[in-house]
């Protein structure tokens, strides 16, 4: 047979597949997907593995109150809402005073147009390197800087307010939302900083309601604005209603319900000065029965190992169901020629030989196959394009 | 190595010339090294920090001050660009007691904010006269509590913060700042060290000197300027604040007070920050008429811009000593001598 009649069959392979091209479709979209789900969880279970440690490696040591050392971690490294409790500021400064270890405080407790608002210290950016693209950091309480992501999904940018999610319509106790003056925009970091909105810790105190600003309690002002006297200090009445804008004109204004070392903090990150100072540090702090103190990597590796046991099960199912895709489409393709018997033979009376009839039923496969395999690794490599955290995120949404 | 000071002394003329000086933007380091890369940044609030860094620390340091435009160090309020820019140090050094207001509202990195004096706290003091320069703040500090409970119970003091002008505090925040030093620098430790415990001495010499003080008798004596708490407190001064803004015109120079507290008191010297040959002819004149003796005690907030035709530039120990000086020449015993 010479290679023309191997080039004519194979024409009329393609022919006959376009000819056919709902079942042509069929096949290939049945295959490609067959392929690409165990290849794209596996993509995913690897980058996810990757991006999820190293953003625990970055953080040495996390310090919260006593409970789960996982929601602790999801809280602080990746802003996912779990239920937190609170440790006292004064912490921070306990830590400094040591001067074994830099603490980064962070209050996780605010949303705004539903994105996580991280109260934190201007250390938090050289820690994680972020930087401004758009504008400037936050100098004053009052004002915020958006993650990269934040700025894209919600159109806004340095000049512009966001407002902070109420907690609860019957959150009577809870703070008044707080508008904030976007002062940056963080470029991008691909971590979940992207997604975050940052502000002073003051400022997020303000926005829990442990501290406010409002004008001068005085009776000449508004006679409703002051109950009475109490040891020769106005007691200001519920008419006293909190301004709902940092102005660095208001700053003055700016008071906490306590000190400020006993406000609350949801999680504070720990840099030891070196690995002996980080030892001594954890020592002293697991003496102590009000915090507590995790490895985030210790923490995360169990996570994975629990989230990707699973991850590698599931790939171990999807890997079946592919191959029994593929041995009902050989099924189909086998029943398909069977179906295709008078016009083989037909082929077979007007000249064409065995190995003629072989090659067109052969390209047929080898066409859906390379189709298949193209579709297939076009959808890993799209799923390049989700965050390498999806499985956190899922998670935690 | 000490730090090189790179301030350009603009204002160098011969004799005595006392004045703030404009240290340059905070973004102008104020010492530099030519390997840049290893250059740690410190930001001071005042002229005591500044030269207490500089005594203690080693190079490479660039050190950063506000830039005052001949204000005074104690009024300065940065814009948010030098916010930004003191964010950026490695090192920022507050005095605390109330001297840098602007650091309350400002967004600091708290792991490298060191407050000088928070040791002391206990012994800040209360200012009750909370004097401003700038006499169109309007400040909206009330007490107040929110319900009957008490809840936000808040109190807004003011606290007098020229707390280096007793010798034994000004000990106290030179060790404050050698520790950060060490902490920022702990290859130079051992230096950083040796380096603050010879300054602590000299101040802790001045402190006993001030001590001494206490019991020599000292006559009544009326500050200018409402900055000498911590002096009066160190030496046992009798003094009274007179709130004469002696830089401002009428009415807002305080010239009645003045004239009321010598007329109540019957005061014979009176605390002025400059040196007396400073004086106009017509201030001079009026102390004169006021039965007034200048006698001159440096705040020391700014850094000094002037000569002495002895010495050269003073530095922060000279002015302190000699602000001792000027003092116990007023004992009886040494008016006899």
């Amino acid at each position: 047979m010479t290679l023309r009649a191997h080039q004519h069959a194979t024409g009329l392979a393609w022919r006959h597949l376009c000819y056919h091209k709902t079942r042509s479709t069929i096949i290939v979209l049945a295959l490609a997907v067959s392929i690409a789900l165990p290849l794209v969880m596996q993509s995913l279970i690897t980058r996810g593995e990757e991006a999820t440690l190293a953003r625990s490696t970055e953080t040495p040591w996390l310090l919260g109150a006593p409970g789960g050392g996982v929601d602790l971690v999801l809280g602080a490294l990746w802003f996912l809402p779990e239920q937190l409790a609170s440790i006292p500021m004064g912490e921070v400064e306990a830590i400094h005073e040591t001067g074994l270890a830099t603490a980064i405080p962070l209050s996780l407790t605010a949303t705004a147009s539903r994105y996580p608002v991280v109260g934190t210290d201007i250390e938090y950016f050289r820690f994680r390197g972020l930087k401004t693209t758009t504008g400037r950091t936050f100098v004053m309480p009052g004002e915020c800087v958006l993650g990269h992501q934040v700025a894209e999904s919600t159109g806004l940018s340095s000049g512009d307010t966001i407002l902070t999610d109420p907690k609860g319509l019957f959150d009577i106790g809870g703070g008044y939302p707080l508008r904030l003056r976007i002062t940056g925009v963080f470029g991008p970091n691909e971590s979940p900083d992207d997604s975050a909105v940052f502000c002073d810790l003051r400022t997020s105190w303000i926005i829990a309601g442990h501290g406010h600003a409002h004008k001068a309690v005085s009776t000449s002002t508004d006679p409703n604005a002051v109950m009475g006297i109490q040891d020769g200090r106005s007691i200001a009445s519920s008419a006293v209603t909190p301004y709902t804008e940092l102005t660095p004109e208001r700053l003055d204004s700016v008071h906490f319900h306590g000190a400020l070392e006993s406000l609350p903090l949801e999680a504070i990150i720990l840099l030891p000065q070196s690995d002996k100072s980080g030892t001594i540090l954890a020592g002293k702090i697991d003496r102590n029965d009000d915090l507590k103190l995790v490895s985030p990597t210790r923490m995360i590796r169990e996570v994975l190992d629990r989230v990707f046991r699973i991850g590698s099960l599931l790939a171990g199912v999807l890997t079946a169901t592919g191959i029994a895709t593929l041995s009902v489409v050989a099924l189909v393709l086998v029943l398909s020629i069977r179906l295709r018997r008078d016009e083989l033979e037909t082929l077979r009376r007007i000249g064409a030989s065995r190995s003629a009839t072989a090659t067109l039923l052969l390209s047929e496969v080898c066409f859906l196959a390379i189709f298949a395999v193209a579709l297939a690794l076009l959808a890993v490599w799209a799923s390049t394009a989700l965050p390498p955290d999806l499985v956190l995120r899922l998670a935690g949404s | 190595m000490p730090p090189t000071r790179t301030c350009t002394m603009l204002a160098l003329t011969t004799g005595f010339l006392f004045s703030g000086c404009d240290q340059g933007s905070p973004t102008t380091p104020k010492t530099t090294t030519e390997n840049g890369t290893d250059t740690k940044t410190v930001f001071v609030v005042n002229y005591p920090l500044q030269f207490f860094v500089e005594a203690v620390g080693n190079e490479p340091i660039a050190i950063e001050t506000p830039k005052l435009d001949g204000g005074h160090a104690d009024d300065f309020n940065p814009t948010a660009e030098e916010i930004i820019t003191i964010q950026d140090a490695d090192l920022i050094l507050l005095n605390g007691a109330g001297f840098s207001p602007w650091a309350q509202r400002a967004s600091l990195p708290s792991s490298r904010v060191v407050v000088t004096s928070k040791a002391f706290e206990d012994a800040w003091i209360e200012d009750t006269t909370h004097h401003h320069h700038d006499h169109d703040h309007d400040h909206d500090h009330d007490d107040h509590q929110h319900g009957p409970d008490g809840e936000g119970a808040h109190h807004h003091g003011t606290w007098a913060s020229f707390t280096w002008l007793s010798p034994a505090l000004a000990a106290q925040q030179a060790q404050a700042v050698g520790d950060a030093m060490s902490r920022l620098m702990p290859e130079d430790q051992s230096q950083i060290k040796s380096q603050t415990k010879s300054l602590v001495e000299g101040l802790q010499t001045y402190a006993a000197r001030a001590e001494k003080l206490k019991g020599a008798n000292l006559p009544e004596l009326i500050a200018a300027e409402p900055h000498y708490q911590y002096l009066q407190e160190a030496c046992g001064l009798e003094l009274h604040d007179a709130d004469w803004h002696w830089e401002e015109p009428e009415p807002h120079d305080g010239m009645k007070s003045l004239e009321d507290l010598v007329e109540a008191t019957g005061a014979k010297y009176l605390i002025i920050p400059d040196d007396a040959a400073n004086l106009s002819e017509e201030r001079a004149a009026l102390l004169r008429r006021l039965g007034l003796t200048p006698v001159t005690i440096y705040p020391l907030a700014n850094t000094p811009v002037y000569t002495d035709p002895k010495n050269g530039i003073p530095d922060f120990m000279m002015l302190m000593a000699r602000n001792l000086e000027n003092l116990e020449a007023l004992a009886p015993n040494q008016a006899n001598d």
